[in-house]
């Protein structure tokens, strides 16, 4: 685009339309398209044909109701329907991905005006409100060719990323994950298949190179100093190669200059390492992506060419001159100040000494030192415990911290801090002779959706009537000690049964009887 | 105007939230669930009916330069009120509501119908304002609240309507579900009123009486 | 430190006050249509946020809790607050007067902004230090300001946008909102994990 060069007409269409340019991004899609059948079976296809046909059908309906020029021709419903597509497992249920067809390209585009009026990228944002919304389906990975033996029993893989992330898995090689063969979304993990795209686009010159290379170039030269096997497993693995190639070169929301797109590129090779290192999430790309459109503007601004013969001194000289004709009030004198001021304080006292008064009524009593509040929460892990009175805490072992402890008639709640996934976890759990009677969880960092869920009744239930220590199982219990932990969220699970075991410890410790 | 227009405009023309568009921060914030929504609605409304009664009663007396700190003064004084009333007899509400219900003390609503209506008019017709536009919020509140609970929770009032079939949208009940959420309910009532809300946020003295009034740049014809 | 690093960096990224908190929203959707307006709208809530904690910190320990008075922390802090605002508004007037055209008239709307308040009661609640109720505050305020320029670029694009005509105005506004807080989501656990 740097490339105008002006000349004198006539002049002749390039041939060069929307429509020419999305048909050249889908012909270029294909290969990954291929490459997620290949992997991944014929349902791959069948999600790709979803989203994009309610893409192409969201866009038509919404132009249609709103009275508003039809715009489906310019097939950039479908390119968004197939992205779309591509940042989903293929386990997902049609339903899902539907919705995210329509957050794609009525929320985020149509709504704004349509095509070249949205600030950030459809297929992006409608992926990361699916992960905040269903984290669990978004999350559920199935192995490549798990789909040739259907009778098998579905076994929950973790991605690459998730590995690398500090899951338990192991990591396949660079050239399976360039290859593709590994779990993940439908157009994330064949790397080749992507490039090969990518290359086709450049030729057609649809994309230019500054945005995927600045992109992959960061995120390479962050990652070399831990190997350069690290350094090729963190580039061909997760969305980054799609994320670069074709989502974060999106016209509407990437920069104008070339300069821009550079800064762009980088900033999203910034962003995503640190994420994928260090967020609660694994995949840093979409976020990157999301959080560099919104600096968009910012970019073009600080990237504008300089206009031939334009000084800077006007605009300081026109500033100025305002800004001298101040407020000129008088200060008033100190009498006028005086009786408002007295006032003002008369009121002050009077409210002081009135909410003095009511706070003496309404105040709970407080002999024991436990408000009426946290003395419902222990009662309802410890049905039957009355006066409740708050003890010693007893010492803690090495992975859990009890921090306070209460004793009842039926039972003692420990209070009980560990580390979890995305920070401390803070739980209250009951005990009594018969064994744990009641856990909750207090605080929790983790995240929504996914390690959050390790505070739902359901899996917490699992704990009640345990005496001895408790293990985690991932998918089924096979011992008699076994919890199940919730999908997805093993640490948040492991750190909960962590604490469990700490208090059931700690009990026995203290005699254990619930005196 | 007579007493039941001065109540029922605060309900529907001229609600707080979804009209005038003040005390945006507890809408957001505490409507996660649609009871939240009321409890904080209500809650609101008591402390908008003690402030205006009292800053009515004390029109006379208080002079003009010092009215905003008395006036912010005495609905700061209802508001720790409020805070001791649900703290002995409603503590989950007081837990749900958390920073919010002190946060109470500057929601635009309360200053703006003290400002503008409470210090110029009876006693009676100030504590109406207060109750109509009181009633607007919780409503405003109540319907944030039961949209964001029902498709984000699957439940409402607590109770679970997914019938183990349907499965929430967790994003409802997160910061951004929340904007979302409002934004449409905007459009709704734009939608509903043909535009005539627009046009009734610029003539109604809402917004001018937020002594933000030059700054905010939510009412610009005021600024004008 | 390392938790001073931890609080501030919070405060602007994961837990950022308007986005994540809610607090500030008034000032947030009424001042970011322009960058200048933005930016000084942003240091100065910044500067108020951080001078209210060094006066009402000391009140709340000093003055209030020796006599069991903890219950009228709301009633001071708002107080202090609008005193303060109007003391610093009288200074910038007669001492200052470029900088009272460039800021003075955000003022007022700082004095009823749920942040400012929300920051000294919440280094109450939190159970601060108040070493850490500064650096707290002045995350706050950098977390502020920063949405609102954020915010202020994204409204550039808006003006060119084509909303439906019910959608025009706030409703596309919060909804461009919802887009950047989300956003930040993707700053969950980078802070702990970063620092911890």
């Amino acid at each position: 685009m740097e490339a105008l060069i002006v000349s004198q007409s006539p002049h002749r269409h390039s041939g060069v339309t929307t429509p020419v340019i999305m048909r050249d991004v889908l012909i270029a899609l294909i290969p990954a398209l291929i490459a997620s059948v290949v992997f991944f079976g014929p349902r791959a296809l069948l999600v790709t044909a979803v989203t994009t046909a309610s893409a192409i059908f969201f866009e038509y309906a919404y132009r249609r109701l709103m009275h508003r020029q039809q715009t489906v021709g310019d097939l950039s419903a479908a390119v968004t329907g197939v992205l779309l597509a591509f940042n989903l497992p293929v386990s997902i249920p049609l339903w899902i991905a539907v919705i995210g067809s329509f957050v794609a390209i009525v929320v985020v585009k149509q709504l704004f005006g349509g095509i070249g009026k949205n600030f950030a990228n459809p297929a992006i944002t409608a992926r990361i409100v699916l992960m905040v919304s269903f984290a669990v389906h978004m999350t559920n990975w199935t192995e490549p060719f798990a789909y040739l033996h259907p009778q098998a029993e579905a076994v929950a893989s973790a991605t690459p990323l998730a590995v690398l992330a500090g899951s338990e898995g192991t990591l396949p090689s660079p050239l399976m994950l360039f290859l593709g063969n590994c779990g993940g979304c439908l157009g994330e993990t064949s790397a080749l298949a992507l490039l090969l795209g990518g290359a086709y686009l450049l030729y057609k010159r649809v994309i230019r190179p500054h945005i995927p290379l600045a992109y992959l170039g960061t995120v390479a030269l962050l990652t070399l100093p831990f190997g350069v096997e690290r350094m090729a497993t963190y580039l061909f693995s997760g969305g980054l190669a799609i994320g670069a190639i074709f989502m974060a070169t999106d016209y509407t929301t990437s920069p104008i200059t070339g300069k821009g797109k550079i800064i762009f590129g980088i900033g999203c090779g910034l962003l995503t390492v640190l994420i994928r290192q260090f967020g609660s999430y694994p995949e840093g790309v979409s976020f990157s992506i999301l959080l560099m459109n919104l600096l968009v503007p910012y970019i073009d601004i600080w990237t504008a060419p300089r206009p031939f013969g334009l000084t800077r001194d006007k605009k300081k000289k026109e500033k100025t001159k305002t800004a001298v004709e101040g407020d000129q009030t008088p200060i008033r004198p100190l009498r006028d100040v005086l009786r408002p001021t007295a006032v003002l304080c008369v009121v002050v006292v009077l409210i002081a000494g009135a909410l003095l008064a009511t706070y003496r009524v309404t105040r709970v009593e407080e002999e024991t030192g436990l408000t009426e509040a946290l003395i419902s929460e222990l009662t309802e892990l410890v049905p039957q415990g009355a006066d409740w009175e708050e003890l010693q805490p007893p010492a803690s072992p090495e992975n859990a911290t009890i921090t306070r402890c209460f004793g009842s008639s039926a039972g003692h709640v420990y209070e009980v801090v560990t580390k979890s996934y995305g920070g401390d976890l803070t739980l209250l759990v009951g005990i009594t002779p018969e064994g744990v009677s009641g856990v909750s969880v207090t605080e929790t960092s983790d995240t929504p959706g996914l390690g959050s869920k390790a505070a739902d009744e359901g899996f917490l239930s699992q704990f009640a009537g345990r005496k001895g220590e408790i293990t985690v199982a991932k998918n089924k219990a096979t011992r008699d000690s076994d919890i199940v932990a919730v999908a997805g969220a093993t640490i948040s699970s492991r750190a909960v049964t962590t604490a469990v075991n700490a208090a059931l410890a700690a009990d026995s410790e203290l005699g254990g009887d619930g005196e | 105007m007579k007493n039941r227009e001065i109540f029922l405009r605060g309900l529907l023309k001229e609600n707080p939230v979804l009209v005038m568009l003040l005390g945006t921060c507890p809408t957001l914030a505490v409507t996660t669930m649609a009871l939240n929504g009321i409890g904080m609605g209500l809650a609101t409304t008591f402390v908008l009916l003690g402030s205006n009664v009292v800053i009515s009663l004390l029109k006379r007396v208080i002079p003009k330069e010092v009215r905003l700190p008395c006036y912010i003064v005495i609905i700061a004084g209802f508001v720790t009120l409020v805070g001791f009333l649900l703290e002995r007899y409603l503590p989950a509400l007081n837990q749900a509501l958390g920073l919010f219900l002190s946060l109470i003390t500057v929601n635009c609503i309360i200053l703006g119908r003290a400002e503008m209506f409470a210090s110029k008019n009876s006693v009676g017709k100030s504590a109406l304002d207060a109750l109509g536009m009181g009633f607007g919020f919780t409503l405003a509140l109540f319907c944030m609240g039961a949209v964001r609970e029902l498709i984000g929770a699957g439940t409402i009032f607590g109770i679970d309507i997914t019938f183990g079939v349907l499965e929430p949208m967790l994003i409802f009940i997160l910061p951004a579900g929340g904007f979302f959420v409002f934004g449409c309910l905007i459009a709704l009532v734009n939608r509903l009123t043909k535009g005539r809300a627009a046009e009734r946020r610029s003539q109604a003295d809402g917004c001018a009486g937020c002594p933000a009034a030059g700054a905010c740049g939510g009412c610009e014809e005021v600024a004008k | 430190m390392r938790e001073m690093m931890i609080i501030l960096v919070s405060a602007v990224l994961v837990d950022n006050f308007v986005l994540t908190k809610f607090m500030g929203i008034c000032p947030f959707l009424g001042v970011s249509k322009k960058v200048d307006s933005a930016a000084g709208m942003g240091v100065a809530v910044t500067f108020v946020m951080v001078m209210a904690t060094l006066c009402t910190y000391p009140v709340y320990t000093l003055l209030l809790v020796p006599f069991g008075l903890q219950y009228l922390n709301t009633v001071s802090f708002i107080l202090i607050i609008a005193l303060f605002v109007q003391l610093v508004e009288i200074i910038l007037r007669r001492f200052v007067p470029p900088l009272y055209q460039a800021l003075g008239i955000y003022l007022p709307l700082i004095t009823t902004n749920c942040a400012v308040l929300g920051v000294t009661l919440l280094n109450i609640t939190e159970e601060y230090t108040f070493a850490q109720s500064v650096v707290n505050a002045l995350g706050a305020g950098i977390g502020f300001t920063i949405a609102l320029l954020l915010f202020a670029g994204v409204r550039r694009r808006l003006e060119a946008a084509n909303p439906p005509k019910p959608f025009s105005g706030m409703p596309i506004t919060l909804i461009s909102a919802a887009i950047v807080s989300l956003s930040f989501l993707g700053f969950s656990g980078v802070v702990e994990n970063l620092f911890g």
